[in-house]
């Protein structure tokens, strides 16, 4: 029975790591929060191992004939969430304060985990406002502006799209910047973007690693190396992926004739 | 100045969007990006390098974001992120894969070379405001307990 109670609050924790390592936390905090967990379960010994690709833990009751049991998580699929994060947050440290059971526990954590994003259109809304007001900020005037606003619109639909077919993030990032570059190029022919360079660093600025590289200095300064190193070639994979798409397009264009 | 103030709240307002950051966040993190938009600015317009600018622009805004964590409770990436976003050098990404296709090796080693300081400059930004508040709240912590504790043997 004992050991049932056991499982249950190592299955809980784990969860909740799962859900913060998927929606980008930084190591400690997902490390703390299963730690945590645990300990409000009464159990003496833990111990956490968390990379962004899987979570090993290990527990023991303390007793002499106890068992250690041992769970490890592969993760996949990581989509930055804010929210989440900070829900997970909140919950672990409510659930530590107070007497929730972990049955409770488990529909919190249900809740959070299929609390939807905000709405699609909002979201797409969202990176047409990134890419445009950055091509603003870069010094595109108002025609860029909203050649920007409509190809951010495009290329982060087409980023959703090639989410749900599960390709990596390399694939993603590279196909978005060569659509996005072909439109700004295909606009500025059209003369509806004059400088089509701001448009197109407007829209790179809805795929640039800003999350990969916070996190992985964040994760190197409480001593998580594998993760640091993780998430640094993350962030330069990413960078190269959208340099490559633009790149790439920028050439076949000129190749294909085009004026630039 | 003022309206790359206004254009900057609404980029990190869209990004915080697409990351689905807490309405509650919102105020604190959109205002915090756009602090930190106008401060590289201004630093770049007072003459300093790009690389110096970001580096004190990034500065501010980890100190900032953890100050708005510890104020309103919450975790510090949820006002880092949104922050940190538009110090990253994509225009420097762009402009070295046009020049390196125009044929221009050299301009294209020097954009790329800049590029890479910039993303420099933000992780050492983010590693030394990290590791000076760490500093900071252990020094805080120790004066508290001796303070308990002396208070405990009168």
């Amino acid at each position: 029975m004992l050991h049932q109670f056991q499982k249950r609050i190592l299955i809980l924790a784990v969860r909740a790591g799962e859900i913060m390592m998927k929606s980008g936390a930084e190591i400690y905090r997902v490390e703390d929060t299963i730690t945590r967990i645990c300990k409000a379960g009464n159990i003496s010994y833990v111990d956490v191992f968390a990379t962004p690709t899987g979570i090993f833990v290990t527990m023991d009751e303390g007793s002499r004939d106890s068992e250690v049991f041992t769970y490890v998580r592969r993760i996949k699929n990581s989509k930055t969430d804010l929210t989440k994060i900070s829900d997970v947050n909140r919950f672990s440290r409510e659930f530590t304060t107070t007497d929730l059971s972990v049955d409770e526990g488990m529909n919190i954590l249900t809740e959070i985990e299929k609390k939807p994003s905000y709405p699609l259109w909002l979201q797409i809304a969202g990176a047409a406002i990134i890419a445009s007001f950055f091509c603003g900020l870069l010094g595109g005037s108002p025609k860029d502006f909203i050649a920007a606003f409509v190809i951010g619109a495009f290329s982060y639909s087409l980023s959703l799209l090639l989410n749900l077919a599960e390709l990596n993030f390399f694939i993603r990032g590279f196909c978005c910047c060569f659509f996005a570059t072909f439109l700004a190029l295909l606009a500025a022919a059209l003369g509806l973007a004059p400088s089509y360079g701001d448009t197109i660093i407007g829209v790179m600025m809805i795929f640039v690693p800003g999350v990969a590289i916070t996190n992985s200095m964040r994760d190197f300064l409480s001593g998580d190396m594998v993760s640091g190193l993780a998430r640094t070639a993350e962030a330069v994979i990413i960078a190269f992926s959208l340099a490559t798409g633009a790149g790439l397009m920028l050439k076949l264009w000129t190749m294909m004739g085009g004026v630039m | 100045m003022l309206l790359q103030f206004l254009f900057a709240i609404m980029a990190v307002l869209g990004i915080s969007i697409i990351f689905h950051l807490p309405v509650r966040c919102m105020p604190a993190s959109v205002l915090l990006g756009a602090i930190g938009w106008v401060v590289l600015k201004a630093a770049e317009n007072a003459g300093l390098s790009a690389v110096l600018a970001t580096f004190l622009s990034a500065l501010l805004i980890a100190l900032l974001g953890d100050i708005c964590s510890r104020v309103l409770k919450d975790a510090t990436t949820l006002f880092i992120i949104p922050g940190i976003i538009p110090l990253v050098p994509g225009g420097g990404m762009y402009y070295t894969m046009l020049y390196f296709i125009q044929g221009d090796i050299a301009s294209a080693g020097k954009c790329g070379t800049d590029t890479l300081m910039i993303a420099g400059a933000i992780a050492v930004a983010l590693l030394t405001m990290a590791s000076i508040i760490k500093i900071l709240v252990n020094i805080y912590r120790k004066i508290k307990n001796r303070t308990k504790t002396t208070k405990g043997a009168a």
